[in-house]
């Protein structure tokens, strides 16, 4: 087993998942206090279309976001202000799939944790003259911490697990595309089994770590409602 | 106005609107350094007309505090992070992911400077809040929780205080201890403090005055005393008694007695100092009034006003009736109440209209 064949794919991997996470907590805490808190008739067509990414085939969204961000789509013209052809097999492309596949894993329990809060700390705080945006900062995201760190770390978990989407969109580009389950896949296909059980084998524990950790952070919100 | 209303603005709410299916038209005042206490039964629209006047539930109408626009018919309206009330809420909303201790400071921290209002360890201290501080609300009993969002109110220096339920789960001698020293907090400060209540004796022992809410409208409004005899609340629990505001004459004479006068009237009683002139209030029970139809003579009991009845209340299952009397004129507001022998009206031939002497056998005072 090579050490080059092994890092590269992990580090991808590793700065694909950190900043998709950043990304997702930036977008999907204003959405999930939205989706939470509001009343429009928007909510749920909008929580639907959050939760699409679940039960699309993961070929479908990756063939949808190929276009969108080939030369022909937005993504395309956007890439192009930078000098780019396209944001398709670019790490920038990997990222926005990666957003938008791993969103409704992040938004849930943010969204959950919203709820569950309710609205009487956010009135409590108002009544101590705390401003919305004051009480969203002091009271709402303490608030719901659990459920925004079980958001993160499943947003995280499952940008590292994404497959389908990545092929689609990102190929198979050594140091820029090439992620780790992409990378075993290759591995397997060239009946590198030892390679691909050490990355399997790694990426069993990983997986296993983040739902024990996640499932303990729920539990610890469930009993701890006060 | 009388007395008990105080001169100084305060809080004046006229709201209506429809909350579900809930409609709720009210309007009341509340002057400023008096506690008036909400009185009704459950979902009279008490709780409602409380967050309304916070700014949390938005009816129509108009609120306005201290000569400040809070809402209008205009469409103006105050967000309630502007408005300066406190709020306790039944069900104490401590922020669960701080420490008592930080939730004060939470409190504190944005609350503006005001001459007089109580610290921080005043507040610990009055409340017993010291072993509390650095545990979260998690642990804590309801009462302690109830406490400690009474401190962390008080800590923003509101302006309006709203008490819904405060003390409910706060065990009876703490309970009077922070009421009474509330009271005086509204006094000092000038703060108007509207207080939601159905337990009768805290209403009682706290108000100054009393608006009766009932399906959405206040009913009757005044001075405690005189809603409390005049709407026939009794509490079961607690002795029929009327508040009477009377105002110092002269205090400690030779005998060690002070003059009050009460609508022209003149009382003596021990054991007070003050300013004369300033107002008093005396708690007076039924049982510890007596009446007569002739000027009694030969007697040990000092007070006897002179009175006219205005209503008889039968006690049914009981031998005793009350006999509300109006001191200082038919047309008076003071009132007081009689608890008697149904047998012993029916001799004097008691009946409404008809002047009787009062005679007060005891007369409690309580702070202004």
């Amino acid at each position: 087993m090579e050490a080059q064949a092994v890092w590269p794919p992990i580090r991808l991997t590793l700065e694909l998942a950190g900043i998709t996470t950043v990304f997702l907590l930036l977008l999907g805490t204003p959405l999930a206090w939205w989706l939470a808190r509001t009343r429009s008739r928007l909510r749920e067509p909008v929580a639907a279309l959050v939760a699409l990414p679940l039960v699309l085939p993961p070929t479908v969204l990756g063939f949808y976001l190929l276009l969108a961000l080939g030369p022909e789509g937005p993504g395309g013209f956007v890439a192009r202000l930078f000098g780019e052809p396209s944001l398709a097999f670019s790490f920038p492309g990997l990222v926005i799939g990666s957003v938008i596949y791993s969103l409704p894993f992040a938004v849930q329990p943010i969204r959950g944790a919203f709820e569950a809060l309710g609205n009487r700390p956010l009135e409590a705080a108002a009544t101590l003259r705390a401003s919305p945006w004051d009480a969203f900062w002091s009271v709402a995201i303490p608030g719901a911490r659990s459920g925004l760190v079980a958001g993160a770390v499943l947003g995280f978990a499952h940008t590292v697990g994404e497959f389908g989407v990545i092929l689609m969109i990102g190929g198979n580009i050594p140091g820029t595309t090439r992620v780790l389950s992409i990378a075993i896949y290759d591995h397997v296909e060239l009946l590198e089994w030892e390679t691909a059980h050490w990355l399997s084998g790694g990426l069993l524990v990983f997986s296993f770590a983040v739902v024990s950790l996640t499932l303990s952070l729920t539990r610890r919100r469930e009993a701890d409602p006060a | 106005m009388s007395a008990s209303a105080g001169p100084e603005p305060g809080l004046s709410a006229d709201l209506r609107g429809a909350v579900g299916s809930f409609r709720i038209e009210a309007g009341l005042e509340a002057p400023a350094g008096r506690v008036t206490s909400v009185f009704g039964p459950s979902g009279a629209g008490k709780t409602t007309l409380l967050r309304a006047v916070a700014g949390l539930t938005r009816l129509d109408g108009r609120v306005s505090a201290f000569g400040e626009v809070w809402q209008d018919a205009d469409g103006a309206f105050v967000p309630p992070h502007r408005r300066g009330v406190g709020f306790c809420f039944q069900e104490p909303a401590l922020f669960s992911h701080l420490t008592v201790a930080e939730n004060l400071a939470y409190a504190r921290r944005r609350a503006p400077e005001r001459p007089g209002a109580p610290v921080s360890a005043a507040v610990v201290e009055r409340l017993e809040l010291a072993p509390l501080l650095d545990r979260t609300p998690a642990g804590l009993s309801g009462g302690e929780r109830q406490r400690a969002a009474l401190g962390r109110a008080l800590l923003s220096n509101p302006g309006v205080l709203l008490l819904d339920e405060p003390l409910s789960g706060v065990h009876l001698g703490a309970r009077g201890r922070i009421l009474d020293w509330l009271r005086g907090l509204a006094r000092d400060l000038g703060l108007v403090v509207l207080q939601v209540s159905h337990d009768l004796g805290e209403v009682i022992r706290f108000a100054h005055r009393i608006a009766l809410i009932s399906d959405g409208r206040i009913t009757a409004i005044g001075p405690a005393g005189t809603i409390l005899a005049g709407e026939g609340i009794r509490a079961p629990r607690f002795e029929a008694s009327v508040v009477l505001v009377a105002r110092i004459l002269d205090t400690a004479d030779a005998a060690g007695l002070s003059t009050l006068d009460l609508d022209g009237q003149r009382l003596r009683v021990a054991g007070m100092g003050g300013q004369p002139g300033r107002p008093v209030r005396l708690r007076v029970r039924a049982r510890d009034v007596a009446l007569a139809t002739t000027r009694p003579e030969g007697l040990s009991i000092r007070n006897v006003l002179d009175g006219v009845i205005r209503e008889l209340r039968d006690q049914p299952g009981t031998p005793f009736i009350e006999v509300v009397v109006a001191v200082g004129g038919a047309g008076s507001r003071n009132l007081l109440l009689a608890r008697i022998t149904r047998a012993a009206a029916t001799e004097l031939e008691l009946a409404p209209g008809r002047p009787v002497h009062v005679l007060l056998k005891s007369v409690c005072l309580e702070d202004p």
